[in-house]
């Protein structure tokens, strides 16, 4: 069940009413809900988050409640074994050694999950914060639906207090307005965007392995070209489209989530871009294995090596493959290199900003090229083959019509984050001033409305 | 203290020192990045002998010059 279809949206429903009959039970209903639309994904996750659920509830009472620094490692030790146990299995050891290993499959959001629940271990064992003594709002919390398959990764702190709340998760009126706009804005980035341009994301061997690029044609240079542009935007509104969903449904249940995509595009080095993509992900592991890692370390160049160290991190989350490990060097590389000569970014002139802007926006799309080419079933030879084939590609034709269509998705896309970069506020559109926001949302429905793709497909990141 | 905090942050980040006031959202205008926290960390050390730890750190503490200077001294009692 998928946030933008029609089953979510009527699943919502029946459990909005739910809640609001259950009053100050309102957590249980809440619970049995998540549980119900993870089990729609596929009943044989639902075990495994209730056991991962139980085992770091137990893990974290018993830190809570030693004194001994040992007793407290030791508990911290088996909650991180456990929870790096689970997420090794499912996502490499099944998927890079198969046979023995092979997974009959892989649950959906699990690397969301899990780090949401280490982080509250981790939290606990830090004396951030001090063990949930209710196994029920520590369930909602790893398990709250809008959020669990796709993030944010939120940490217990923000999350628990609300989730506890017993008045039936009354949402005020400006939660409503903000989370309906979010949702609108979801399904307009995911479906009237991304979806669109899905198809001409396809990685070099599918664009030219099929015997039709897109619309039964044989494929042409512009196609090779305008893939290495749509797939980061295809990466990019999918996933922040979900995640404005996540956000906006929580709202009105009057949970607020935090934003996990603020305009990437619009960022003029690798540090910035950082604080604008997945900043959920980006925010986990700088407090819990970037800042621990460089803790003592005091030169630049250790502090390099550190930068390196969790950008391997972040592309082994994603996935354990070639073309993840490629892009994380890439972009780790670009990272130290813009702390070098881009330091004091905040007196950058505007030409400076643009150019960073768009170099930083290349370098990813590089990156991203390996990832959307080298999956683990793929080998740099078989990526190396159909590069050659490339050479093949027509590229003195002339632009077809799905080209200028290419180019109206990613305009409208950039047109949408630059209101949003210039007001500095994922809600930039609704603080235009009123003549201007009311044509701009008029604009986005009559888009919508036209535009929307029939299909939506599963973004990568569902699998995570 | 605060005006140590703030000639770093001018002087790293980059900002004119008029625009860094004690309430200036640190996280909210994109001062902070992580490279920039550890750096003020190991500043912090060596300019006003505070022993600050990165792994217990919160947003909150850094977010503004006020709230920095709070958290310093109260490292340093």
């Amino acid at each position: 069940m998928n946030l933008n279809s029609h089953e979510f949206f009527l699943f919502f429903t029946g459990v909005f009413v739910l809640i609001r009959l259950a009053g100050s039970s309102a957590p249980i209903v809440l619970l049995f809900s998540s549980y119900i639309f993870y089990a729609s994904w596929n009943l044989a996750y639902v075990p495994l988050l209730l056991v991962s659920t139980a085992v770091d509830f137990y893990c974290a009472q018993q830190i809570s409640g030693r004194e001994s620094s040992a007793e407290r490692r030791a508990f911290l030790g088996i909650s991180m074994a456990f929870n790096f146990g689970i997420l090794f299995y499912f996502k490499y050891a099944s998927q890079l050694m198969g046979g023995f290993f092979a997974a009959p499959l892989i649950p959906i959001g699990l690397s969301f999950h899990t780090f949401q629940s280490m982080g509250y271990v981790l939290d606990v064992y830090l004396k951030k914060i001090t063990a949930e003594k209710s196994f029920l709002n520590q369930a909602n919390f790893i398990s709250f639906f809008p959020q669990l398959i796709a993030g944010p990764i939120e940490r217990a702190s923000k999350l628990i207090p609300q989730l506890s709340r017993r008045d039936g998760y009354r949402a005020t009126t400006e939660q409503v307005y903000r989370g309906g706009y979010l949702i609108f804005l979801g399904l307009f980035m995911s479906l009237a965007l991304a979806e669109n341009l899905a198809p001409f994301s396809l990685s070099v061997r599918e664009g030219l392995s099929a015997n039709a690029f897109v619309m039964g044609h044989q494929p042409v240079g512009w196609d090779f070209v305008f893939s290495f542009y749509t797939y980061p935007f295809t990466l990019y509104l999918r996933f922040a489209g979900y995640s404005y969903l996540a956000m906006g449904f929580a709202l009105l249940l009057g949970i607020e989530l935090s934003a996990n995509f603020k305009y990437p595009f619009f960022s003029a080095s690798m540090p910035e871009f950082w604080s604008r993509w997945h900043i959920s992900l980006s925010k986990w592991i700088r407090d819990y294995i970037f800042f621990p890692l460089s803790q003592n370390v005091r030169s630049d160049a250790g502090l390099y090596a550190c930068i390196f160290l969790t950008t391997f991190v972040f592309a082994i989350w994603h996935e354990a493959s070639l073309g993840w490990l490629i892009a994380a060097l890439i972009l780790a590389t670009y990272s130290v290199g813009g702390h070098i000569v881009f330091r004091r970014r905040h007196e950058a002139s505007v030409i400076r900003r643009i150019v960073g802007t768009l170099v930083t926006f290349h370098v990813f799309a590089l990156a991203m090229v390996f990832v959307n080419n080298l999956p683990n079933d793929q080998s740099m030879a078989g990526f190396g083959k159909a590069l050659v084939n490339v050479a093949d590609l027509d590229f003195s034709a002339p632009f077809e019509r799905h080209h200028f269509q290419i180019i109206k998705y990613i305009g409208v896309a950039l047109l949408l984050d630059a209101v949003n970069f210039a007001k500095k506020d994922i809600f930039g559109v609704l603080n235009l001033r009123p003549p201007l926001r009311i044509v701009m949302v008029s604009f986005m429905i009559l888009f919508l409305f036209f535009n929307q793709a029939k299909e939506s497909g599963l973004s990568m990141y569902f699998r995570m | 203290m605060k005006s140590e905090i703030r000639d770093f942050l001018a002087l790293n980040a980059g900002l004119p020192k008029d625009k860094l006031s004690d309430d200036f959202d640190l996280f909210a205008n994109e001062v902070w990045d992580s490279l920039l926290i550890v750096r003020f960390v190991t500043f912090a050390e060596a300019a006003l002998k505070v022993r600050v730890n990165l792994v217990t750190l919160s947003e909150e503490k850094i977010r503004t010059i006020a709230n920095i200077s709070e958290f310093l001294h109260e490292i340093k009692k």
